[in-house]
């Protein structure tokens, strides 16, 4: 029997044996072969038998074209005809149906919207649960501890952010200072609460220079203070944003608790972050999971990321609950829960679904409007 | 269509030529390209599909979409650009008669009508009947990317590179699909060749 090295060296060349035939290998493997042929009958006999197939294969008649495909205009027309020109070879029916199809469509959406608008407004302008939160449309993970009597911000391990947290963080994250960059998300309406609600949000717009921060920021920094506060204490929850040299940035969620007595933070404190409209898909968020709060301190508030990205540039919102600061659990609110949560994928207020709709319904009208009119033109 | 290409005006103009008046949008200039490879997409499709009607199909709709595509072309092989539409095409084609419920590949109802169409030299003559017809059926037999690079290289003649461009594959993928290609046939018609085939094949090993 062949032994391991002969048996290695036996498979090289057979498997070579193929291209040998039509010498589309290299002067030394073409050697190699050689030298190996000499000496393996086995090669050999592959080698005859697959020259032979190779030459009965390239005898196969040729079949020649039976007719001739040259274009006929028409065929050439039918070549650079869009696809939305194929529909014009649908029934006679279907230009009618199409369109009322479309109308139909239009005014549904139109309905629906106009309805769905308002609840989705609403819960903003309720002031009864004012805690402000504001983060960073960054994944960077926040946390706040609102402790009943931790008296300086526990810092908790500040889990690095993604490398794409610069360019996350091109969205405009801001919740209290919202107005300007959030025109149709009321749900970030700035409603501070007397005691000490300062939220400061600065953040960064997409380049690392940090020219055009918002707000009180410290340098190379970008500093949101969210205040969640009930009537009688106050949580400040600090998120900074260090921002190093734009390919990475690092969020060190600092949180400060100056409340006194009580340890009960209104349940959930919502922000909507609405971005200004920058239909470019720059933010690309890469949802981090949520690191596990290391801090000592037990009572966290979490600010979730919800990473839900809507099409075309839209708010992504980021919802905040302080929970039952005594017990320290940091519950992230389901994307379902509440009107925030429902409002997570929507542009100004309008769900995506909705707008898809509509736009599928005008998508339509147009389709069955250009039918139309090629139909005539014939 | 005859018309759309007199002698006269298209003498012999290169390829790119053509193809650079084919993109302006000179559709007898297109036809001129269509002439001058129909019959090796035609011969590449019959031999991936094994049956000369949907071959017609496969052939007529390549150079449907190779002009509508034409614009995009960017290359200086014509040929490989096009046999890779072909192919794509016999793809399609191969899949919608999978669904149909024919047995359209495997019991060669074509042969006479391919033999039909051929012009057969007198060595071909010898080739044609029973011995083509079974290295047909061994073609069909194999799976489709190597049959592509199969014929390609064995039936049509191209080379690794060429085949390589046709497929949208490396040549060192080539080499082994055309490998295994090579094989498998050999076995195959080891198997049921019979005495048809030389005596290359009658050895064992």
């Amino acid at each position: 029997m062949l032994g391991f090295w002969q048996e290695w060296r036996h498979n090289r060349a057979h498997r070579l044996l193929s291209s040998y035939i039509d010498d589309e290998v290299s002067a030394a493997e073409s050697r190699y072969v050689q030298s190996h042929l000499a000496n393996c009958a086995e090669c050999a006999a592959e080698l005859e038998s697959l020259r032979a197939t190779a030459a009965l294969l390239g005898g196969l008649p040729f079949m020649d074209a039976p007719r001739s495909y040259a274009l006929t205009p028409s065929q050439a027309a039918s070549a650079r005809r869009s696809p939305l020109d194929a529909l014009a070879r649908l029934p006679i029916a279907a230009g009618p149906v199409a369109a009322a199809l479309a109308v139909a469509l239009l005014i549904g959406a139109i309905v629906v919207l106009a309805r769905s608008a308002m609840p989705v407004a609403m819960p903003a302008a309720a002031p009864a649960a004012p805690p402000q939160a504001a983060a960073p449309a960054a994944p960077a993970p926040v946390m706040a501890a609102p402790a009943p009597a931790a008296p300086p911000p526990p810092q908790a391990a500040a889990p690095a952010a993604p490398a794409q947290a610069p360019a996350a963080m091109s969205a405009p994250a801001l919740a209290t200072a919202a107005p300007a960059a959030a025109p149709a998300a009321p749900t970030a309406a700035p409603v501070p609460a007397p005691p000490a609600a300062a939220a400061m949000m600065a953040a960064d717009e997409d380049d690392a220079d940090g020219d055009e921060r918002v707000g009180a920021a410290a340098d190379e920094t970008a500093t949101a203070v969210a205040l969640a506060d009930a009537p009688q204490e106050s949580a400040s929850l600090a998120v900074r944003v260090d921002d190093s040299d734009g390919e990475t940035a690092t969020a060190t969620p600092t949180i400060a608790a100056t409340s006194t007595a009580t340890a009960t933070i209104t349940p959930t404190a919502t922000a909507t972050l609405a971005p200004t409209l920058t239909p470019t898909r720059e933010p690309t968020f890469t949802p981090t999971p949520m690191p596990e709060p290391t801090s000592t301190a037990a009572p966290t508030a979490t600010l979730t990321p919800v990473p839900t990205l809507a099409p075309l540039g839209m708010p992504t919102s980021v919802v905040a609950q302080a929970d039952r600061p005594e017990q320290g659990s940091a519950t992230p609110l389901a994307p379902e829960q509440g009107a925030t949560g429902r409002a997570a994928a929507s542009v100004f207020g309008i769900p995506v679904w909705l707008l898809g709709f509509a736009g599928a319904a005008l998508l339509a009208a147009i389709v069955a409007a250009g039918l139309m009119l090629r139909r005539r033109a014939r | 269509m005859a018309a759309h290409f007199g002698d006269g005006a298209l003498m012999k103009p290169s390829d790119l030529d053509l193809i650079r008046r084919s993109k302006a949008g000179d559709l007898d200039a297109f036809n001129g390209l269509v002439e001058r490879y129909q019959g090796q997409v035609f011969n590449v499709a019959t031999r991936i599909l094994g049956s000369g009607a949907s071959a017609d199909d496969a052939t007529q709709e390549t150079f449907i979409a190779a002009y509508g595509a034409i614009g995009k072309f960017r290359g200086d092989n014509i040929r490989a650009w096009l046999l890779r539409i072909a192919k794509n095409k016999c793809y399609d084609m191969m899949r919608s008669m999978r669904r149909r419920p024919v047995d359209s590949l495997d019991d060669m109802p074509n042969e006479p009508a391919l033999a039909a169409s051929a012009n057969p030299t007198p060595e071909e003559e010898a080739m044609r009947g029973e011995l083509a017809a079974a290295i047909q059926r061994a073609i069909l037999a194999l799976p489709r990317d190597q049959r592509a690079v199969v014929v390609f290289v064995d039936v049509q003649g191209l080379s690794y590179g060429e085949a390589a461009e046709a497929t949208g594959v490396s040549i060192g993928t080539v080499k082994s699909r055309l490998s295994r290609g090579r094989r498998a046939v050999r076995d195959y018609l080891r198997e049921r060749g019979g005495e048809l085939l030389p005596p290359e094949f009658r050895q064992t090993g």
